[in-house]
């Protein structure tokens, strides 16, 4: 790009000079110049930015008043309208870490501006700040300033030269979230062979897809007696009545039916189609009871063995759902549930 | 065995008289092509059929895609090529084989969508041979036959989908009298006879099929794999194509006939053997069992079958997208436990921008190092282009009425699905989902 | 979708085919069902029987619902 870049650097009380753990309360202040850790990250930028102001405030001022020390910081940073802001780095330290991500999300959100940060990896700050700044992995402790803030600068200059950044591995930072589908070099099938002969070497390759967790939800409390309930069926094999009235997707589902079973014994063969496209619906086309176990729920009910069953059942189909969807369409479903008065549900999938 | 493939590339193809290949330019009889696979079509289920060219480069788009076919012939050595293909189950791997690289035979037909299954049917397949959607297929860069067949109505799912193979079959054995008594371009040949160095750290592949039912099935030496047992094949069967595919259910997973013979991680593991490792054999076997029990039981034969080859490591392909994960990684799992060493493909969900939730419909603690083919949910806008071959329209979501709409104009679709081979996880494609 | 019931207090069991899945998903109340074509079903069985199956499958479900749990439980039925 060819001009100098225009940095803001935001530090907190520690670094700015003022002291320790003893001083986090106090208040916003900046200055128009490199100070603390910022001195030598404007050598290394090498005349390709300069940092214009550097802001800080106590770890503990700004975590605990955020919405009136981040309007300040707003402002402050928008009067220099800089091209880049650099936060931190910020090791492992809490509350400085997470004052640095509140800076990187309100440039992301409000500035438009990149925030190159730097964070030891297991920081939870990472988690819920890393989608919206470029955050290289540091050591845990300031000790580990020598080597994060060249990493900074290699950043800050490559984003000066080309206008933006490329992936995470390209570039060094830690992967904020995203991924987006490229063509690669190498096809699928090199690609596996060079890890698998990196790992029978006894090296350690990455991999190009980490493993992510689930949420783990406490289980709700169980009922007291099935006699007294009332049972509603949910199922995601997407058995509903032919023609597929509300016009149901058979994957990536965006909505759910929900289908009167009043007065029924059990759902009949033809009036019933599966439509889901992830597994043969032959067998359930023949008797739709083996995905919505109608007859059986019903038969219980007349037994008196379950208290009632509710009068529709809910349905969508759970193929290539993704896990933002499935807890909207599953939290609206478990909406009408609870408006319905149903005390427990039995769900069914494929 | 020892196998020697000779190869010929074509510069063109075109229609013309007489059927021939002369200095790289294939000519093809149209009149007696089309003729001769309509007579071979002895239960006549076949109402029309079209042959059209498809050229690198050109703006044209091809749809109602089923299976793709090579042009192959074995020369010498049992067998032919694809074995048990209206020919009988000879076991092959051994001789000489001709084959055209970059010539493909697709079958392109709108099957009958009033079967009942919700899965087995066959979803429209796009492959663009220019613009943004060009690279989700390999055969962009391929000179595509496209057999444009109708079919009569009032015949079975079955008939349907044997007369569309038998089609292609045909098609490339008529071009492999071609290619028989001609000297190849190229020949690369294959010896595992000889002694490999013991130091050599030994390798295998999993090639984990789709065999669900009459429009998604998988042929070994000519019959359907429901019932398979994992089981060990040769490097060189799989080049004479004793794979055979008949999955025409989601386009961008399946792994059609012209890339089982020429499975990418077969020809990397088989040049490489002797040199930089020791390939030591593939296991074949069938994915979407239908309970964790049977998953289970497959996943524990097949990496039985690897144990046995004594493989220090190993790589798992697998065809599908939903459930089949699972008879994988539970594939991988067991390897794992056994000290082989595995690494998987697998394509990716993860929403337009990679952050939403799941990435993977499976997995196991033990896949800690695993490709990826790409995010299935990523939108791709296709262009106008100034050709549709194999079809004028697309069928897109049968599950609402699946109703025909124009093929040539633009469009965004929001996943890959659609899209031929798109994020098949035999590793042909380039496709792959980075973090950023 | 499970989870989301429970989250919002509604105790809820699901039947499946594949409870590996399920319970990587963090699943709490999981009931191992017929076959991914027929998740509350076994067509293999004759036809008196798989209604049996069924049932099974529901009292087993009502019971995982009934039972206060900890973390992914799976539950199995048997037809003896």
């Amino acid at each position: 790009m060819g001009k100098k870049i225009q940095i803001v650097h935001y530090i907190n009380q520690f670094f700015a000079g003022i002291g320790g753990e003893e001083k986090g309360d106090v208040p916003l202040d900046f200055t128009d110049e490199p100070k603390g850790p910022g001195v030598g990250l404007s050598q290394m930028l090498k005349e390709k930015g300069e940092i214009v102001r550097t802001i800080w405030c106590g770890d503990n001022r700004i975590n605990q008043n955020q919405g009136e020390v981040l309007r300040e910081i707003k402002k402050l940073i928008q009067e220099k309208n800089p091209d880049l802001v650099i936060a931190g780095p910020a090791f492992n330290a809490g509350r400085y870490g997470l004052a640095c991500g509140m800076v990187a999300k309100l440039c992301d959100e409000e500035l438009d501006t990149p925030v190159i940060s730097g964070l030891f990896p297991e920081n939870p700050a990472l988690e819920i700040y890393k989608k919206h700044g470029y955050f290289v992995p540091a050591a845990e402790t300031a000790a580990g300033m020598r080597k994060a803030l060249p990493k900074m600068a290699e950043l800050a200059v490559r984003f000066a030269e080309n206008g933006k950044l490329e992936s995470a591995l390209a570039e060094g930072y830690i992967p904020r979230g995203f991924r987006w589908n490229e063509f690669v070099v190498e096809n699928g099938a090199r690609r596996a062979i060079d890890m698998l002969v990196k790992r029978l070497k006894g090296e350690d390759p990455q991999t190009e897809v980490p493993l992510r967790g689930f949420e783990q939800v406490d289980p709700a409390a169980p009922i007291k007696d099935p006699a007294s309930a009332k049972i509603a069926i949910v199922t995601g094999g997407g058995m509903v009545p032919k023609g597929n009235p509300d016009k149901l997707k058979q994957a990536f589902s965006d909505s759910f039916g929900v289908y009167s079973i009043e007065g029924m014994d059990e759902l009949p063969s033809g009036d019933f189609k599966g439509i889901h496209g992830g597994f043969d619906s032959t067998w359930v086309d023949e008797d739709p009871d083996r995905v919505v176990p109608l007859d059986v729920l019903r038969a219980l009910e007349n037994e008196g063995k379950i208290g009632s069953l509710l009068n529709e059942y809910f349905v969508l189909c759970g193929i290539g759902t993704n896990v933002a969807a499935s807890k909207k369409l599953g939290a609206e479903i478990a909406e009408q549930l609870k408006q319905k008065e149903v005390s427990a549900a039995i769900f069914t999938s494929t | 065995m020892k196998l020697e493939r000779g190869y010929f590339t074509v510069k063109d193809v075109q229609f013309g008289s007489p059927t021939s290949m002369r200095e790289g330019v294939l000519t093809i009889d149209k009149k007696e092509l089309e003729d001769l696979l309509l007579r071979e079509d002895e239960n006549k289920n076949i109402q029309s059929l079209e042959l059209e060219l498809v050229k690198p480069g050109e703006n044209a788009r091809i749809v109602h895609i089923l299976d793709t076919v090579q042009a192959g012939v074995k020369v010498e050595g049992d067998g032919d090529f694809m074995p048990g293909q209206l020919s009988p189950p000879t076991i092959v791997g051994n001789g000489k084989t001709h084959y055209i690289t970059n010539f493909a035979i697709m079958e392109c037909a709108e099957l009958p969508w009033a079967g009942k299954s919700s899965l087995l049917y066959a979803r429209d397949a796009i492959v663009d041979m220019t613009g943004p959607a060009a690279g989700y297929s390999p055969f962009s860069e391929t000179f595509n036959l496209i057999l444009r067949m109708e079919m009569v109505s009032g015949s079975s799912d079955v008939e349907y989908d044997n007369s569309v193979r038998s089609a292609g079959i045909r098609c490339s054995r008529y071009f492999g009298e071609v290619i028989r008594e001609m000297t190849p371009d190229e020949t690369e040949s294959f010896d595992f006879t000889r002694e490999v160095d013991p130091d050599l750290p030994k390798i295998a592949y999993v090639t984990q099929c789709q065999n669900q039912g009459t429009y998604s099935n998988t042929f070994l030496y000519g019959h359907e794999v429901g019932n398979c047992v994992p089981i060990r094949l040769h490097p060189a069967e799989i080049m004479d194509g004793c794979i055979v595919s008949g999955n025409y259910v989601w386009p961008c997973f399946k792994i059609p006939t012209f890339i089982q013979a020429n499975l990418p991680v077969v020809m990397e593991l088989a040049r490489g053997h002797g040199k930089n490792w020791n390939f030591v054999g593939v296991v074949f076997d069938r994915g979407h069992n239908n309970s964790h029990f049977l998953k289970q039981r497959v996943a524990n034969l097949a990496a039985s079958q690897v144990r046995l080859m004594d493989a220090d490591g190993v790589v798992i392909s697998w065809e599908g997208g939903g459930n089949a994960a699972t008879d994988a990684m539970l594939t991988l799992q067991t390897c794992e436990k056994w000290g082989i060493k595995a690494v998987p493909f697998t394509f990716e969900f993860g929403g337009p921008d990679g952050t939403e939730g799941v990435l993977l419909v499976d997995d196991v603690p033990e896949a800690k190092y695993v490709v990826s083919t790409g995010s299935i949910e990523k939108p791709t806008t296709i262009p106008k282009v100034d050709r549709v071959a194999g079809g004028k329209e697309l069928r897109l979501r049968k599950e609402t009425g699946g109703d025909p709409e124009p093929a040539d104009v633009e469009r965004t679709l929001d996943v890959i699905t659609p899209f031929y081979c798109g994020a098949n996880q035999s590793g042909i494609g380039r496709l792959a989902g980075v973090p950023y | 979708m499970q989870k989301e019931a429970e989250r919002a207090g509604i105790p809820a069991a699901l039947i499946t085919a594949i409870p590996s899945v399920a319970k990587s998903v963090g699943v709490s109340r999981i009931v191992t069902g017929g076959g991914i074509p027929y998740p509350a079903g076994d067509p293999s069985l004759p036809a008196d029987r798989e209604v049996e199956f069924r049932r099974r499958l529901v009292e087993k479900a009502l019971e995982a619902i009934s039972t206060s749990i900890e973390s992914p439980t799976v539950f199995n039925v048997t037809l003896a």
